[in-house]
């Protein structure tokens, strides 16, 4: 009869305890919360001894081997997309953080730029764009070379409806050859994140979205439209990074009245000119595009639809004031459409080499 | 303590090599000073109940499964907390009570805790009990839920309190040692049960 205790042993303590460890440890490592580990503990003893049902000893080895099993299974889908995802995710953007980089490292054709802000290079421009210089960056300001950005916010996953959903992300934007990475993940539901990628690198534009960063749910990239609105959203996002605006790191300025300009701006094939309006305080307040493009419908049909970002909550930040939270809006026929909106939560600077004496 | 440092000096002298300093042993073991000081108090306050029974499991009654359970709590609690005190003093205890404090937990992490263990019982137990034998439907004694509130609040104060931060840093066969540790804790549930599941 020995044999059957260590079956029962082995089944039931062995196997199910071991795999409520680890689910106990993944809990743990994710909250850092012994209260949590106390209740998680409490709750398997508890629900154990409430809920055990008067069996056989033989079938209380059916049902004790059947549950060992569902918990082993729990293990495998918890590994498998809450750990396997973001590692398989994470080595994706790293990759790409890498083309990124290698990008601003090799800028060829690029103007040479200026190590810091000169004042001087202000004459001549429009009047609301000087008055914006003056106001958010001090002469001999470092030229920044990249701005890594932490925000959070929510976003709204329906083209059509209202979907709003949480979001975390990091954006990593270089200046010297114009390109940036989001890299977002999205509460979809509770418990379902998706990870989100938006990327403007070496002239490609990139959307992609994973389920537990494994399961695509879409994946847009190349060039063409998608570039183009990549590097739009780049150009719009320069208050961030705002000596990127300066004229000396190629950005054309053209007035169009006392509170708007057109600013132009190039890669490689890419031209864009956006309309940068300014407030009374002479912050940037929103940029607008006339056009870019955007998926509309459940064909997942792209259309040209004008676009908005508006920005707010200046604060300073080595030595410039930037802004401290975005709003971007299609502007459709039947109305202003908001579907981002995200608060800034860490902001650091690199600058050119030279920047800083 | 400082008796124990003593006495190392003494069980080393006249002997080549260095001295033994069980204060700095423990610095550089602690995972192994906490479950051979937890298993050797719930293993041996267990082999202690079972020599008055002359180790015949058939003769438990209810109140030596009840002193054993105790002897499983003490073990992991009482271990996390001398080994706390001891290798970081008061500070460390405070950490611990602080940490006991902390309830700013998100929902869901809330919810999984509680709503897991239920999910997946009912998940097993109700087809087995619907489709093959009503024995199998669950039992539903909720005054026995105390059992689970006291395991869960003594024996973490050990496991997780003490020694999975430090497990999850240690690497390669260590980790597996101490992976096989843990099982060392089924073997004291299983000691608890074995009266009431005994035929």
């Amino acid at each position: 009869m020995s044999w059957v205790w260590l079956l029962e042993f082995a089944v039931f303590y062995l196997a199910a305890l071991s795999a409520y460890r680890v689910l106990m440890t993944w809990v743990y490592s994710n909250t850092r919360s012994l209260p949590l580990a106390m209740l998680m503990h409490a709750s398997y003893t508890g629900w154990l001894v409430v809920m055990y049902p008067a069996t056989s000893f033989e079938q209380g080895l059916v049902w004790q081997t059947s549950f060992a099993a569902v918990l082993w299974i729990t293990v495998a889908l918890v590994i498998g997309l809450y750990v396997n995802g973001p590692a398989r995710w994470a080595k994706l953007i790293r990759a790409h953080l890498d083309e990124l980089n290698a990008g601003s490292v090799d800028a060829t054709g690029r103007q040479p730029s200026p190590a810091r802000f000169d004042a001087r290079e202000l004459e001549g421009l429009p009047a609301p764009v000087q008055r914006y210089f003056r106001t958010v960056l001090v002469d001999g300001q470092p030229i920044i070379a990249a701005a890594n950005i932490d925000m959070t916010g929510t976003i709204n996953m329906s083209t059509t409806g209202d979907q709003w959903k949480p979001f975390a992300s990091s954006q990593r934007a270089i200046t010297r050859k114009p390109g940036f990475l989001w890299n977002a993940k999205v509460g979809m539901f509770p418990g379902i994140p998706a990870q989100v990628e938006d990327s403007y690198i070496a002239g490609h534009g990139r959307l992609n979205a994973k389920l537990f960063g494994l399961f695509t749910v879409a994946d847009l990239h190349g060039l063409g439209e998608i570039a183009c609105g990549e590097f739009m959203r780049y150009f719009a996002e320069s208050p961030w990074y705002p000596t990127a605006l300066l004229p000396s790191q190629g950005v054309r300025w053209e007035a169009v009245d006392e509170t708007s300009a057109n600013a132009t701006i190039a890669d490689g094939p890419i031209t864009l000119t956006l309309l940068f309006r300014f407030n009374e305080a002479g912050f940037i307040a929103s940029v607008h595009a006339d056009a870019r493009g955007a998926n509309v419908g459940k064909d997942g049909v792209m259309v040209m639809l004008p676009w908005e970002c508006n920005l707010s909550g200046y604060s300073p930040h080595d030595g410039m004031l930037v802004p401290t939270r975005g709003e971007v809006a299609w502007m459709r026929p039947e109305g202003r459409k908001p579907y981002f909106v995200g608060n800034v939560k860490a902001l650091r600077y690199e600058f050119l080499p030279g920047g800083w004496t | 303590m400082r008796k124990l440092e003593s006495l190392a000096v003494t069980l080393n002298r006249g002997l080549p090599g260095r001295v033994v300093n069980p204060r700095s042993w423990l610095r550089r073991r602690p995972l192994l000073a906490f479950f051979g000081l937890a298993y050797g108090i719930s293993w041996g306050c267990i082999a202690l109940i079972l020599s008055a029974t002359g180790f015949d499991l058939s003769t438990l009654r209810p109140l030596d499964t009840g002193l054993i359970f105790v002897a499983m709590l003490l073990g992991p609690s009482a271990s996390g907390l001398i080994l706390t005190a001891h290798l970081e003093g008061r500070a460390g205890l405070r950490r611990l009570w602080l940490s006991l404090a902390r309830w700013q937990i998100e929902g869901r992490w809330v919810a999984l805790a509680l709503l897991l263990m239920p999910a997946l019982l009912l998940a097993v137990l109700l087809p087995l009990a619907v489709f093959y034998d009503p024995a199998f439907a669950p039992g539903f004694q909720w005054q026995l839920f105390a059992i689970g509130l006291a395991a869960g609040s003594f024996e973490e104060l050990g496991w997780t309190g003490f020694a999975t931060p430090p497990c999850c840093c240690v690497s390669g066969c260590s980790r597996l040692v101490y992976l096989l540790a843990w099982y060392g804790r089924s073997g004291m549930c299983w000691s608890t049960s074995v009266r009431t599941s005994a035929p």
